[in-house]
This record gives structure tokens, C-alpha cells and sequence, in this order.
């Protein structure tokens, strides 16, 4: 060991000293090696003579009475005990770390099937949406069947030409009972039918179309609530009702009372089902619209105030525009096609009043005389 | 020798030393180093301790050969352990001694 390898040791361990004793100690023994070199030894046999240097140090310490185990560096077992927990702690931190990467790979993992999942959800919930709407569109759509008579009210064609009304109205015209038959509301100029007079519970289906032939004046054309009949679309449900109610129209003269007595009971559950829903649904939506759209004009004066109410106002508005349309929506399952009926009706106006100097009149009442085209045969082909 | 011993007279060899004269560290490990064979480095803490204890005063002087000295010098309360501590040697000395021939005796 060289001069100053033995100084710093020397002074490394004794740190707990103050520096000034710590100074003097070790020019001292700065010194003495000097000295020790003049007289002829060399550096390591001078610091040799001083002894074994752990037993130097406690010495020294021990002259300041300090624990000459202080600063020492741990001997045998205790250096073996501290090796070991060094290798356990640096096992351990091995183990954390690893642990910590598996964990982290297996969060990004489920991050990113958390999002796939979501989005799946998203794009799922998308495509059901649109099949709902498009059931629905095609529940509650005007685009009705004209069925033949005796078919089972379900999806059928019909023809473009409108072969089947004239068949239907042909059918109507050939017998006695046809006069009375309900439901004929009006018929082309110069047949000389006269309309039936009861419409209680009666179908729009066979009336849009009689008031459509006459309406429009050629056959094969209908406009009440968007009638065109394209196609192969379902009938809805209201309107299958209403198609049960026209085959027992056209076979009451085979059936008689007892035809009578079910289209009577099928129009009381209709017209219950229609009760109760606008008594339970719409009534208690419009109430709760009602109220929300006042508390609505509430919270968006106190945000025009400056108070921090955005987010309620916010959330005020979707509520009432939901409740808004899900009262639409209940509406307009409880009545079909009545609005679409309206629109198609009101934009036939202007042309039923050019034509009003017409010697055929486009509609005939339920006495038989020329009725105006006023919003009154709404509720005749609505009853 | 037994370090035992050697430790146990070795506070009073070096206090009989200073008391002739002032001396520095090197010279008093010398000094010390005729009488019993000690490590020298382990002369340094026994002067450390006997002046944090006041039984030394130190000093430097300017020297000739080098950087300056610190000299060691035994105070009043140092020449009074000094004596003390002679007289339990002295006693103890002779204990041992009488007690060895007697032993050789028998």
C-alpha cells in the first residue's frame, strides 16, 4: 500500500471525526512516513511498521471514544449476511421489473381488446339501428299491399296498372249487397253505385284506394298516404288489422252476423289498444316533454345569466328531444300513415280545387252527394 | 512480548518520556520503540487520546528539515497522571515480582 492509498483509507474511515482532528491525524502520519523514508525504509515498509491498519483505526477511533466499529466494513458473517440481501434484493427488484413488463404487454393487450370490443359493440349497434329502422320504415310506411280479396293480408304484388282495385270495385258493383257495403266511398263517375253509408271501424285500405281511383281520375293511381304500392314490403301492423277488417267486409254476405259481430270486437280491442296507449304513453310523454322544455327555458336563461349550467342545459335538451321523438314514434305506431295521409292530402288540394268545375266529382259524400275536398274525408278514410 | 503487556505500560513509558523533554511524534515513537516493540502507528492514537484527556499540550515549531512539527508537551494534570500512574506500576511491579519468587521458590 502506498503513502496516499493508506491516507485516504485512512481518512475514509475516519469520517466521523472532525475534520480538524481528522487533519491533524493524518499529518502526523504524513510526517512520520516521511521521516521514516529519509532514514533509508521505503514507503511500504514505513506504513508497514504501523501495524495491522483495521487495529490502527479502532485505536484511533477509540482514542476519541468513538465505537471502533463505526465505519468499519462488515467482516465475515456480516459481510456474508449483507451479500445475500444484496443478491436477494437485486433477485427481487429482477422480479418486480419482469413482472412489471408482463403486466404492462398483458394491459396493452387488454387495452386493445377492450377497444376492439367497442368498437365491434359500435359498429353493431349501428347496423341494428338501421335494420330497426328499416323495419320500422317499413312497418309504419304508407307503402301498403292491396291484397285480393280472401288473401291472407300479408306481402303480395299488385299490379301497376291497378287491375285489382277495378277488379275489386267490379266485384263490389256486380251484386245487390255492394250498396250497402261499407267502406265504398266513392266511385267512379257514371257507375251510378251509391256509397255505404256506415263506417264504423272500417279500413282505409279499399277507401284510399276507391278515393284515389276517383281522386286522380285514371286507374292504377293512388295518393292517399303515399300509396303507391311498389312493391313486396310488409304490411304493417295496424294495416294487417285493417286488411283482416276488409276480407270480412267483402265476405260479410257469406258470413253475416257473425262477421259482423268480429270485425265489431276486432275494431273495440284496436280502438282500446289505441286508448290505452295514448292514455299511459302519450299523455304522460307529452306531460314530462312538457315540463322539460320549461325547466329547459329555465337553465338556459342562467346560462345566458352566467351561471355554470351548460352541461344541465345540455342535457335538458337531449332529454326533451328524445322524449319529443319518442313520442312521434308512439304516435305514429298507435296511428299509422294517418300523418302521411294528411301531407299527401294537403298537397292534393290545390289541384282537387282546380278541378272542383268538373262535371265528375272526385269524391261523393256519404249521402251520395259531391262532398268538398276538405280535411273532413281525412277522418272518413281514417275512421 | 505480550501485546498485553505492552499495551499496559506503554501510557506510562510515553508520559516518562515527555517528561525529560518536549519531543515531537516521530522522535517520541522512537523514544518509545528502545523500551518495548510497539507498532508504530499505534503510539499516534495513545497521544491523540492523553491530549484530548489534557494530559498533553501540542505546539508547532519551524524545523529545518521539513514542514513544521507538532511537539508534544506534559502538563500539570499530565505529570500528575505521570505520577500516579508510576506509583500503581511500582506496586504492581513488585506484587508480581515477589509473587514470581516465591512461585520459584516453592
Amino acid at each position: 500500500m502506498s503513502r496516499e492509498e493508506f491516507l485516504q483509507s485512512l481518512e475514509a474511515r475516519l469520517q466521523v471525526l472532525n475534520e480538524k482532528e481528522r487533519d491533524d491525524i493524518l499529518s502526523e502520519y504524513r510526517q512520520h512516513i516521511s521521516l521514516r523514508m529519509e532514514s533509508g525504509l521505503s514507503e511500504e515498509e514505513a506504513i508497514r511498521d504501523f501495524g495491522d491498519f483495521e487495529e490502527l483505526v479502532s485505536e484511533i477511533l477509540d482514542a476519541y471514544n468513538v465505537n471502533p466499529e463505526f465505519g468499519r466494513a462488515p467482516q465475515g458473517e456480516d459481510r456474508k449476511k449483507e451479500n445475500a440481501a444484496k443478491a436477494a434484493a437485486a433477485g427481487a427488484w429482477r422480479l418486480v421489473s419482469r413482472a412489471g413488463k408482463g403486466l404492462g404487454r398483458m394491459v396493452t393487450a387488454l387495452w386493445g381488446l377492450m377497444v376492439r370490443m367497442v368498437l365491434g359493440v359500435f359498429a353493431g349497434a349501428g347496423r341494428f339501428g338501421k335494420w330497426m329502422m328499416s323495419g320500422a320504415a317499413g312497418l309504419f310506411s304508407g307503402k301498403r299491399h292491396r291484397n285480393r280479396a280472401g288473401d291472407s293480408g300479408f306481402a303480395g304484388e299488385r299490379p301497376a296498372d291497378g287491375s285489382l282495385l277495378r277488379e275489386r270495385m267490379e266485384e263490389t258493383m256486380e251484386t245487390p249487397e255492394t250498396a250497402a257495403l261499407p267502406g265504398a266511398v266513392s266511385i267512379a263517375a257514371g257507375e251510378g253505385l251509391d256509397p255505404a253509408a256506415d263506417r264504423t271501424g272500417r279500413n282505409a285500405g279499399i277507401e284510399g284506394a276507391f278515393s284515389a281511383e276517383t281522386g286522380n281520375g285514371e286507374p292504377g293511381q293512388t295518393g292517399t298516404g303515399g300509396r303507391t304500392g311498389e312493391g313486396n314490403r310488409k304490411p304493417g301492423l295496424f294495416s294487417r288489422w285493417g286488411r283482416r277488417r276488409r276480407r270480412m267486409d267483402e265476405g260479410e254476405k257469406r258470413r253475416g252476423f257473425f262477421g259482423w259481430l268480429w270485425s265489431g270486437i276486432v275494431g273495440l280491442a284496436l280502438f282500446g289498444v289505441r286508448a290505452a296507449g295514448v292514455a299511459f304513453l302519450l299523455i304522460p310523454m307529452g306531460i314530462v316533454d312538457f315540463f322539460g322544455v320549461m325547466f329547459l327555458g329555465c337553465v338556459l336563461v342562467m346560462c345566458l345569466l352566467g351561471y355554470p349550467v351548460w352541461g344541465v342545459t345540455l342535457g335538458t335538451f337531449g332529454g326533451v328531444m328524445s322524449c319529443t321523438a319518442l313520442m312521434l314514434l308512439t304516435a305514429d305506431i298507435l296511428f299509422p300513415g294517418k300523418g302521411r295521409e294528411k301531407r299527401e292530402k294537403r298537397r292534393r288540394k290545390p289541384a282537387a280545387a282546380v278541378s272542383q268545375g268538373e262535371t265528375v266529382p272526385e269524391t261523393v259524400s256519404l249521402d251520395g252527394s259531391p262532398a268538398e275536398n276538405t280535411g273532413e274525408e281525412e277522418t272518413a278514410h281514417e275512421a | 512480548m505480550n501485546a498485553q503487556f505492552k499495551k499496559g505500560v506503554l501510557e506510562l513509558i510515553v508520559l516518562l518520556s515527555v517528561t525529560k523533554r518536549d519531543m515531537y511524534g516521530y522522535e517520541l515513537v522512537s523514544e518509545v520503540s528502545r523500551v518495548v516493540d510497539v507498532n508504530e502507528g499505534t503510539i499516534y492514537p495513545l497521544l491523540k487520546r492523553l491530549t484530548n484527556e489534557r494530559y498533553f499540550e501540542t505546539y508547532l515549531r519551524e524545523s529545518t528539515e521539513g514542514p513544521p512539527r507538532k511537539y508534544y508537551h506534559l502538563t500539570a494534570a499530565g505529570i500528575l497522571y505521570k505520577d500516579a500512574l508510576r506509583k500503581e506500576w511500582q506496586e504492581f511491579s513488585s506484587r508480581v515480582n515477589g509473587f514470581i519468587k516465591e512461585s520459584e521458590r516453592e
